[in-house]
């Protein structure tokens, strides 16, 4: 794991490397291109290129998310780039509280009332990714991250004043989309998330195809700013919105 | 600190899209931009662009190429090449359409509708009759199939605030007509969005205008449900002009496109 | 202090369906319209252009074009024995903000309410007796009578050139349209949707199940169409991004293209945008209202003195501005008296998902807001409910409204929710589940309601709404049974698994979401001590005050809302326009 800051001065940020393996590291390059194919197997790992997270953070993140999404064919959640996503998720107004009711007191309220901790989403995770209870996570074994998710998803663990469920549910759901949004958002790298389930993403017009039955659809998909067979530049874009 | 610039120097290769310059397999690097029909079958997209109902198959590919060039059997009284040419291209005066890379169920489809005259035209009514199913289908994947360049219009005199009008008809529609954006369906920058959507990019200018009025006057009326004779309906000359001159600049084949770039990398 | 600003006839708070409507309806009408909409502008073109508007993340999960929970949201609470707490983010429902309202980011599902439905009480009490209705319930008739408002039904489908089958055209049925639907004067004004996979199987299944499938009704416009006031709406192209999404196709009937761009021009009519309204002034006397407060984009205070004022935001906010104006007596829970904030409703949903593991390739994503097979069969009273023990039913559907990923990634109850299990069921089951849902109506009772929060305040210091609510006993009966029939359906379509999942089973929670259909509050009726205003939506003590909107609902129907929303609009303008304005004074005796 090293970190080091960026050489470009409009790219300010701090870089993690998740893994051990150097000479994969350019296996990201290959695995855009070639989601389809075995390239899964070799074991690769990821640079991520963060806004919010510590490189900390970020390796421990990338086992979490890794968990929740793990690699088969297709790509794990970290290496289709949902640390990125969740990253920028976090630096963006959302992560700042966009959305969220911040007004207290700040009770202890029933399931069916929601959240109601005082923490904007960028505060959760730094709070739950800084907990004892998550310390080392990156290094455990895969069942015994498991275990620790399986935990938390019972609500039996908490990180501090964050119930387990409350940290996974936000984990999931972030994880979910970061491997399911438009890349523009930073994850869903080449489409694999798209990809793996079939989805053709933004350009969308069935007018002569919504009625035939179990028609096989396999265009290649195509996001807001980007198509197939070009890796999306999430985190370019993501700093030019903001 | 070595291993940190390495990581830096794959973001950058990431994020600039220049993948296949850094250290993919060598077989990637050697491969040629103009594939092989085999090749670019291979890939899915393409294959899905090129199918009408079924995989397109190289005896199918070289029976549309056969259809294309007049020499079948019972085939098209005048050979396609003559018009369109042999790579799709068509003809700048813009009677003939650019349908070189076209989703192959449309062009079958227009065929179809040719043949039964809800698409009618004197020329290419009694050719889609002439031509079988299967010749049809075979056509339609050859030409899906066959790349083309983009002439070069570089030397036409250039009406800046008409393309800027055509530019955003083609990106956000007009609020005052009524025109939703012709990118919603068209796909990424007019590519065309297979199975049903014709291309835009690169299309001649003069036959998008064309097609416009046909709409417009219920001269053309083999559009589902009426889509685009509502939008034509709404359009005035200077709109048609202004997309039409759009879309003809947009350099379909210079651009990165999903089947070249893939083919590429392949 | 407040900016004083020149007089308007009319004044109308909200620019959704009902706000624009009625002042399209009274600028044409001759009378000076002002509309005050609390989001900001908005317009098909540029705002609602693909692929741009096609970003899942943005719209659908983040709900750019939904009300800001950061400045304004409300309490809840299962019942008045817990502590109301605020609802922090957008879950369970999703009103709107801006120009078009909710109306931007509908599905376009457009019913209208069985006869039966509008005199509930009176045809229960007929048909079974007055005790086969469950005595915590406080159901009651709306005042209004199907009849009355079939011509407003029908223009308003016409407004939106609905696509359908029809029924029953006056009176005599029809083949392959909803037998158990009221008469209608003419037939939908374009043809249905077109059909896909899951909806086929639906229609057989159901068939063979011995229901009466149709076509959904669709404000999703199936070809090109011009409406009354002169909108060419295209065709849809089912691109399946309709609900949280604005149609950038002109193809979803919505409030911007179907009737504010008809109106913008008239000089009669202005609209002020991030314009929001803090109370409703009323005279000394109480007896009339002066106009509004509200506070501008510039962050200022203005008061706008107006003849008459129409309260057409959400449902929920007007209940919330004639709270916090006084504008009717406040409900109270314990006592049960009081009209405004009474008899709060919303929908009891289920679904029953058949999964067919990868045997039929349904694309999901090929979709529309409307796309859908109905059975009406388990709706209203269209069933014997004889020994039932409890009152309404719901339709029973598929649709296909889209196959957006994240929100849409069906596994079965089983599989874990995360892990290699999870994504390994997931491309399994994407493109090769459906789901047959059964759309409920919400009964009401003295527990379920709304009113101020005694701690929590919105940005602009007002107390916030409070809403207590859970799922009624009579609604979880209504709920197993109707679901029961349902599953029937979904165990007829040869798939490998079913599995039944009923919202009312348990306590109701603002997190999931289940539909945007909130209603009641300010309910319709004939007596001012159990409705918040008169058959004419005309406030009881205020008789230049209107209210439109779902808060009318005296309880909730087992349809989608806007179709009766709409009916009741133009019932209501057509009183104002041709009763009330010539005469201005309450148009039903008995107010307090």
């Amino acid at each position: 794991m090293i970190r080091n800051e960026t050489q470009q001065p409009h790219r300010r940020g701090k870089i993690a490397i998740i893994g051990n393996r150097r000479k994969f590291l350019l296996s990201v390059g290959a695995v855009a291109i070639l989601a389809n194919t075995s390239v899964w197997g070799m074991g690769s790992d990821v640079a991520v290129q963060c806004i919010y997270f510590t490189p900390a953070e970020a390796v421990k993140l990338a086992a979490l998310a890794d968990r929740i999404i793990p690699r088969d064919e297709w790509p794990s959640a970290s290496e289709a780039g949902v640390v990125s996503y969740i990253d920028f998720q976090l630096a963006s107004d959302w992560g700042h509280g966009q959305g969220l009711f911040q007004q207290g007191p700040h009770l202890r309220g029933t399931d069916q009332q929601g959240y109601q901790l005082s923490h904007t989403p960028r505060e959760l995770y730094r709070l739950a990714l800084g907990h004892a209870a998550l310390r080392g996570f990156e290094s455990l074994t895969v069942a015994e991250q498991d275990r620790i998710i399986g935990e938390c998803a019972a609500n039996r663990l908490s990180l501090g004043d964050i119930p387990g469920i409350v940290f996974f549910t936000a984990l999931r759901q972030n994880v979910v989309e970061g491997y399911f949004s438009d890349p523009i958002h930073g994850g869903n790298l080449d489409f694999s998330g798209w990809r793996m389930v079939g989805f053709p993403g933004a350009h969308a017009y069935y007018l002569t195809d919504v009625d035939r039955f179990n028609m096989s659809y396999d265009r290649a998909p195509s996001g807001v700013a980007s198509r197939a067979g070009k890796p999306a530049a999430g985190p370019i874009i993501m700093r030019g919105q903001r | 600190m070595k291993s940190a610039f390495a990581a830096i120097t794959v973001l950058a290769c990431l994020t600039a899209g220049s993948l296949a310059q850094s250290t993919l397999p060598s077989p990637v690097n050697q491969m040629q931009p103009r594939s092989s029909p085999e090749a670019l079958l291979a890939l899915p997209d393409t294959a899905f662009r090129a199918r009408v109902d079924r995989p397109v198959t190289r005896d199918m590919y070289a029976q549309g190429r056969l259809v294309a060039m007049g020499g079948t059997p019972g085939g098209a009284a005048i050979a396609c090449v003559s018009c369109h040419r042999l790579t799709g291209e068509g003809d700048s005066a813009g009677v003939f359409p650019r349908i070189s890379e076209f989703p192959a169920w449309y062009l079958y489809k227009q065929l179809g509708d040719y043949a039964s005259g809800s698409r009618p035209n004197a020329i290419m009514t009694p050719i889609a009759q002439r031509l079988s199913a299967q010749q049809r289908e075979a056509v339609s994947a050859y030409y899906a199939l066959t790349p083309s360049e983009v002439d070069s219009r570089r030397n036409r005199e250039i009406d800046e605030p008409l393309i800027q009008w055509g530019a955003k008809l083609s990106a956000i529609g007009s609020a005052e007509r009524g025109i939703p954006a012709c990118v919603n369906c068209h796909g990424p920058d007019g590519e065309g969005l297979p199975p049903s959507v014709p291309n835009l990019a690169g299309q001649h200018s003069t036959y998008i205008v064309s097609q416009l009025r046909a709409w417009k006057i219920d001269e053309r009326r083999n559009d589902p449900m009426g889509v685009m004779k509502a939008i034509a309906d709404k359009m005035e000359s200077r709109d048609m002009e202004a997309v039409g001159e759009y879309f003809s600049r947009l350099q379909a084949n210079q651009k990165p496109s999903p089947n070249r770039d893939r083919a590429w990398l392949r | 202090m407040a900016i004083r600003l020149p007089r308007t006839e009319v004044l109308i708070v909200g620019a959704g369906w009902t706000g624009l409507t009625a002042a399209y309806e009274l600028a044409n009408a001759g009378r000076k319209c002002v509309v005050l909409e609390r989001g900001g502008f908005r317009h098909e073109v540029p705002d609602l252009q693909s692929p741009e508007m096609h970003d899942e993340l943005k719209y659908g999960q983040r709900y750019k074009l939904m009300m800001d929970t950061q400045r304004n949201t409300l309490s809840f609470r299962n019942n008045t024995s817990e502590t109301a707490l605020p609802m922090r983010r957008l879950g369970s429902f999703l009103p709107g903000e801006g120009l078009g309202g909710a109306g931007v980011h509908w599905n376009g599902q457009l019913w209208r309410p069985l006869p039966s439905d509008l005199r509930i009480r009176s045809h229960y009490t007929e048909r079974y007796g007055a005790a086969s209705i469950p005595p915590d319930l406080t159901i009651q008739d709306w005042g209004v009578s199907y009849d009355e408002l079939e011509p407003h039904f029908d223009f308003f489908e016409k407004i939106c050139g609905t696509g359908g089958k029809v029924g029953n055209l006056r009176g005599k049925k029809t083949p392959g349209g909803n037998p158990f639907e009221g008469p209608r004067s003419n037939p939908y004004p374009n043809p249905p949707m077109k059909q896909t996979l899951s909806m086929k199987l639906f229609e057989d299944a159901a068939r063979k199940e011995g229901f009466n499938p149709f076509p959904m009704p669709s404000a999703n416009v199936t070809q090109r169409y011009v409406n009354p006031y002169g909108a060419v709406l295209h065709p849809c192209t089912y691109c399946g991004y309709c609900e949280r999404f604005g149609c950038g196709y002109f193809a979803k009937a919505d409030p911007i293209i179907c009737v504010y761009d008809w109106i913008k021009d008239n000089p009669n009519f202005e609209l002020r945008t991030n314009a929001t309204v803090m109370r409703v002034n009323k005279a000394p006397d109480g007896k009339s209202a002066t106009g509004v407060t509200y506070v501008g984009k510039d962050g200022r205070s203005y008061e706008q003195p107006a003849d008459m004022v129409l309260l057409c935001a959400y449902g929920l906010w007007n209940v919330h501005l004639m709270l916090l104006s006084q504008i009717g007596e406040p409900y109270n829970s314990e006592t049960g008296t009081g009209t405004v904030g009474r008899n709060y409703a919303y929908q009891t949903l289920s679904s029953n998902r058949v999964f067919f593991n990868g045997r039929h390739k349904f694309n999901p994503f090929m979709g529309a807001g409307a796309l859908g097979t109905v059975c009406d069969d388990m709706n209203g009273d269209n069933f014997d409910h004889s020994g039932l023990g409890f009152v309404g039913g719901g339709y029973i559907s598929v649709t296909q409204t889209n196959g957006r990923p994240i929100e849409n990634m069906p596994i079965p109850a089983k599989t874990k929710t995360w892990g290699a299990e999870f994504k390994t069921a997931a491309r399994q089951n994407y493109n090769s589940t459906l789901s047959v849902s059964l759309h409920g109506s919400s009964m009401t009772t003295r527990g379920n309601y709304l009113d101020l929060d005694p701690t929590y305040t919105d940005d602009l210091g007002r107390p916030l709404l409070r809403m207590t609510f859970d799922f009624p006993e009579n609604d979880k009966a209504m709920s197993k049974h109707c679901t029961a029939q349902a599953r029937r359906i979904a165990e007829a379509m040869d798939g490998d698994l079913v599995e039944s999942a009923e919202r009312a089973t348990s306590h109701y929670s603002v997190v999931p979401y289940q539909t945007t259909h909130n209603t009641g509050g300010a309910i319709m009726g004939i007596d001012p001590t159990t409705s918040a205003v008169n058959r004419y939506c005309q406030a009881w003590g205020q008789h230049n005050v209107f209210v439109f909107g779902a808060c009318l609902f005296p309880q909730n129907i087992g349809y989608n809302p806007t179709g009766t929303v709409m009916g009741l609009a133009y019932w209501t303008i057509n009183a104002i326009k041709n009763d009330y304005l010539g005469s201005p004074r309450p148009l039903m005796g008995g107010a307090r």
